[in-house]
């Protein structure tokens, strides 16, 4: 009895700490892409983004200036931000640390009244702010989203084509040397695909397919297809002979067999085993440097981004982009991932 | 002339496996006919070629008098009941029984017309708009024979369709496999491990070992009147006690002679086993086929009689089977008379008139 207390104790401590330690991260890069630069460098960072901001605003009679001044809740005190006489340089400072989008006219209209005594105001954030920047400071953002979509499809189009019909041949017929053929289909996805890639870009370059998302799917698709091969195969091992078998008897000639029955019942498996396909070409950011670095993917975009630009929150903007469509998928083909292994059930 | 006629059929595999070897069999129209024998002994390869699944290697089939060894299996116009049943997930009770017709392109108002008829006489009518995971398997059973009928094939072929169905299921499913042929007179070929079933079922029986044809006949053909000791073996639950004997002649007849018995063969045996004076043949009794008395030690022997210690017994209800043994070898008798029997106890046996001598090199019956 207490044996089974502990046991379940540890069980859950161990489920928790890994669950922790994977959303942790993502609630930190997610909350971060909602941050204003302001938010981002203070100490300490609040949990949650703020949605707007309250501020304090007088007229420095001696330079003719006025002070912006923002309320700072730990300490229940205002704090300086800027000083100026030109709306314009608010405006800037509203917009770059605040994620405050006004014009100067608003901004002129709105600080007047000080000049006769303080006056308190709040402006709403914006709260897209770094998400509508990644795509304007980053000028290939649109055109990395469309490329990583074309190399993730392409791969699994090419790896789920070449990867099925390779485990379908496995699973149905005799031939010689198919042990070995199925262990060496392993041992290619041994290679780091890293090291792959130069000899590979002497290749594409030779073909005319560098910086092409053909190209890169094709890299993309030596390591994914012996893992499609290998999923398949017991994919269509799980779909009984007898199934084909009785299509035949009752009429049917193989290709209708095939697209009438096979397919039918292995299609949940193929699209669970398209995820492997579709995360790496997504996920990747080394290979597409060395092959395809002119003609970007999003998730290089957002390693570069990272690597560059100071301003932290924007690439969590970005490595918010770049993770939606993933999970979306995962969690699209979430209830396939059982069938994946040869356990054909409706 | 026979309906189906397979004329020195042959299958090899990989050159050197043979699994049916020159098999001649004829098969007449509405016939329930059933292909019995142990796994591996060809029976499923002869009804895959038949349904043209598998390759003929030598040899031929013949439906009617014409060869369809080279037809593929859509022109063949026969059905088959798949072990496994091999009702396809995906598809309705429905679609399964209709696929066949779709295939045909059949209309829509006949399909329906012919899935009914099936459905009726399979009694799966309430399940069509079910998908075979909601049905049990029993259930899937009577679909795969729904599907089966629908196309109203000229030769139902059905292999081990019982097999993976619970104990007593098989037997109600049975009655009604029997049932389905009586109405639709459809010509059957049967193939199972399972020899009650094949007594049960068959019009004929064929027994199979090894790729080659052991016997034909009626169910009491085959357990009565055996050919070979391995049908005498297969046949028959205990199975067939095999004796060895000397076959002496004396003035007033033959004699089988051993160690421990000595009785006189009937004289409707001696033209065949005449020509086994002074060798060695094989006994052949069935388990019921001796003759039991108590043993008295008062009584002097009766002619032929012989003394037995019983090892085990193990009761069936309707009979005891009794466990002895035999110059060191196991035989099992079955009495449906003596109930009062003790282990350890010594019984009077004496072969009654129902026995079989078999050749010991060639493992034929001896007429």
């Amino acid at each position: 009895m207490n044996n089974k207390i502990l046991s379940k104790t540890v069980f859950y401590l161990v489920v928790t700490t890994i669950v922790l330690a994977i959303l942790i991260p993502i609630f930190f890069f997610v909350s971060s892409s909602f941050y204003s630069g302001y938010e981002m460098y203070r100490f300490p960072k609040p949990m949650f983004p703020e949605t707007k901001f309250e501020f304090k605003i007088d007229w420095d009679t001696e330079y003719n200036m006025y002070n912006l001044m923002i309320y700072e809740q730990s300490e229940d005190a205002y704090e300086l931000l800027i000083s100026s006489a030109k709306p314009k340089d608010f405006r800037r400072y509203l917009k770059r640390e605040l994620s405050i989008v006004k014009e100067d006219e608003e901004i002129e209209a709105d600080f007047a009244p000080a000049k006769d005594g303080p006056i308190y105001l709040t402006y709403k954030k914006n709260m897209f702010y770094n998400y509508v920047t990644f795509f304007s400071i980053t000028n290939k953002a649109e055109k990395a989203i469309v490329n990583s979509l074309m190399a993730a499809g392409w791969t699994i189009l090419i790896s789920l084509t070449i990867g099925s019909m390779a485990g379908y041949a496995m699973a149905r017929y005799k031939f010689k040397g198919k042990e070995r053929l199925s262990v060496s289909l392993l041992l290619v996805r041994m290679f780091p695909i890293v090291a792959v890639s130069i000899p590979m870009l002497v290749y594409l370059i030779k073909m005319g397919l560098n910086n092409t998302m053909i190209g890169l799917a094709v890299v993309y698709s030596v390591s994914n297809i012996a893992l499609t091969a290998w999923i398949t195969n017991s994919i269509f091992l799980g779909i009984s002979v007898e199934l084909e078998e009785a299509s035949i008897v009752f009429g049917a000639n193989k290709i209708q067999t095939f697209f009438k029955i096979t397919l039918p019942l292995a299609v949940p498996g193929l699209i669970a085993s398209s995820m492997y396909a579709f995360l790496t070409a997504w996920n990747d950011a080394i290979t597409a440097l060395i092959l395809s670095g002119d003609n970007p993917t999003l998730s290089l975009v957002v390693y570069k981004a990272l690597g560059s630009s100071g301003a932290m929150q924007l690439a969590a903007a970005g490595a918010v982009i770049l993770f939606l469509p993933a999970l979306i998928f995962t969690f699209i083909i979430k209830n396939y991932i059982n069938q994946m292994w040869g356990d054909v059930k409706f | 002339m026979a309906y189906l006629e397979l004329c020195k059929l042959t299958k090899r595999y990989q050159k050197d496996i043979t699994a049916v070897d020159q098999l001649d069999l004829q098969i007449n129209k509405g016939e329930f006919l059933v292909l019995l024998g142990p796994s591996g002994c060809g029976k499923t390869t002869i009804m895959r070629m038949i349904a043209g699944l598998e390759e003929v290697t030598d040899g031929d089939i013949l439906l009617e008098g014409k060869s369809i060894k080279e037809l593929s299996p859509k022109d063949r116009g026969v059905s088959m009941i798949f072990q496994s049943y091999a009702v396809w997930p995906h598809m309705t009770v429905y679609d399964n029984v209709a696929y066949a017709l779709k295939l045909r392109k059949m209309s829509k108002a006949d399909i329906k017309e012919r899935v009914m008829k099936a459905a009726k006489l399979s009694s799966i009518v309430e399940y069509l708009e079910r998908y075979p995971s909601q049905l049990s398997g029993g259930q899937r059973q009577r679909v795969a024979v729904a599907r089966a009928m629908a196309i109203e094939p000229i030769l139902f072929l059905m292999d081990e369709p019982l097999s993976n169905l619970d104990a007593k299921l098989r037997v109600a499913m049975r009655t009604d496999l029997k049932e389905v042929h009586q109405k639709l007179g459809s010509t059957t070929i049967f193939v199972t491990h399972d020899q009650s079933e094949a007594l049960s079922l068959a019009d004929r029986i064929v027994v199979m070992n090894m790729g080659v044809m052991e016997q034909i006949g009626t169910p009491n053909d085959i357990y009565h009147d055996c050919e070979t000791m391995f049908v005498a073996n297969f046949i028959g639950s205990p199975p067939t006690n095999f004796i060895d004997v000397n076959i002496t002649k004396e003035t007033d007849g033959l004699y089988a002679t051993n160690e421990m018995f000595k009785f006189k063969v009937s004289e409707s045996l001696h033209q065949g086993i005449v020509n086994y004076v002074d060798k060695k043949v094989v006994l052949g009794v069935r388990p019921e086929n001796f003759c039991i008395k108590e043993h008295d030690e008062r009584k002097e022997h009766n002619e032929g009689s012989f003394k037995l210690t019983i090892d085990n017994l193990e009761p069936q209800g309707s009979h005891t089977v009794i466990i002895s043994h035999l110059l060191g070898k196991q035989i099992k008798l079955v009495s449906s008379e003596h109930f009062n029997l003790n282990i350890k106890d010594e019984i009077d046996i004496s072969i009654g008139d129902k026995y079989f001598f078999f050749d010991k090199d060639t493992e034929r019956r001896i007429r």
